[in-house]
């Protein structure tokens, strides 16, 4: 391109249009692929876990296989995030990054401090039964308080529903006892994170 | 000047895609020289022409962060930049409404 092309209003317009729209895909986070990732980790792992621990009398806990599935969808959750939210974030600095920095900071101080209370429960005296509704239904607390919060940060709302329906399914999963909080993981915990993946979608659609 | 005059500051095609790239940020935000570079696929030299027309017309705004000790230039859209690119786009609007009737 020459340095001062001239330019008819019509290219303009839709050189326009072809830059925002490029511009939008390369700087800002894909967040349907991070929502997918993660409602897929739920629904599999979570669902997985439910099914090893499915008829128990008493329960006893999750077998190792349902961990790991649950454990390797996690790790898989975990890279696409840090892939997608790096690609995008590469060369911005100022209030974004700052705020990001601290938001990202903030998912594994909740996850180890959940993990510790876990232990310390374990530790005096807590029976399967109990550890198995606070290890399914803990982490759908951080994830719904940190969803909500940050969603004020970045005037989300359908982050900020997603948080709020979170916190809903791990307080009524946690009733329907240990058993009955991992099949409200997989299909109602997992299940609301595809429903944002395909909100987001349609909501950018251009 | 009538209210559909595209502002000849804007009105090129490397400015257009380096101003509409910069109005993708959030206010209070800069983007690097080289992902800039990178996304709009031009020569530093072609991008540093540009960017200084731009910011001769007080449109983009330059800081130096300094990360890892080491200063990296990085810009902006100022408010006049995010405002004159507003006009232009309504003008640009203007005119194609006028030329289908």
């Amino acid at each position: 391109m020459a340095d001062d092309d001239l330019l008819g209003t019509r290219q303009a317009a839709e050189l326009l249009q072809r830059t925002a729209d490029h511009a939008r895909q390369r700087l800002v986070v894909n967040q349907p692929l991070i929502y997918g990732a993660w409602g897929a980790a739920w629904l599999i792992g979570c669902g997985a876990m439910w099914l090893s621990v499915l008829g128990q009398h008493p329960f006893r806990g999750a077998a190792g296989w349902a961990s790991a599935v649950l454990g390797a969808g996690i790790a898989l959750a975990i890279v696409a995030t840090a892939i997608t939210t790096g690609r995008a974030a590469r060369g911005i600095g100022g209030v974004s990054a700052r705020q990001g920095m601290m938001y990202g900071l903030s998912w594994p101080a909740g996850f180890a401090a959940l993990f510790t209370l876990v232990g310390a429960a374990t530790h005096f005296g807590a029976s399967p039964a109990v550890l198995g509704v606070l290890g399914a239904a803990g982490p759908l607390v951080v994830v719904g308080l940190i969803y909500m919060v940050a969603a004020g940060m970045w005037l989300d709302w359908i982050m900020f529903w997603l948080g709020g329906w979170e916190l809903l399914v791990a307080a009524v999963g946690a009733w329907t006892g240990p058993v009955g909080v991992l099949l409200m993981d997989a299909v109602a915990g997992g299940g609301g994170f595809l429903a944002a993946a395909a909100l987001v979608a349609w909501r950018n659609r251009s | 000047m009538s209210d559909a005059e595209l502002d000849p500051v804007i009105h090129a095609p490397v400015r257009l895609r380096i101003t509409v790239t910069l109005s993708t940020l959030r206010e209070g935000d800069y983007l690097s020289f080289s992902r800039l570079q990178q996304l709009l696929d031009l020569t530093p030299g072609n991008l540093i022409t540009h960017l200084r027309k731009l910011e001769e017309a007080g449109y983009v705004a330059s800081v130096k962060p300094v990360s890892d000790g080491q200063a990296r230039t990085a810009v902006y859209l100022t408010h006049a930049g995010r405002a004159a690119l507003e006009r232009y786009t309504a003008a640009l609007r203007q005119l194609l409404d006028q030329a289908t009737p």
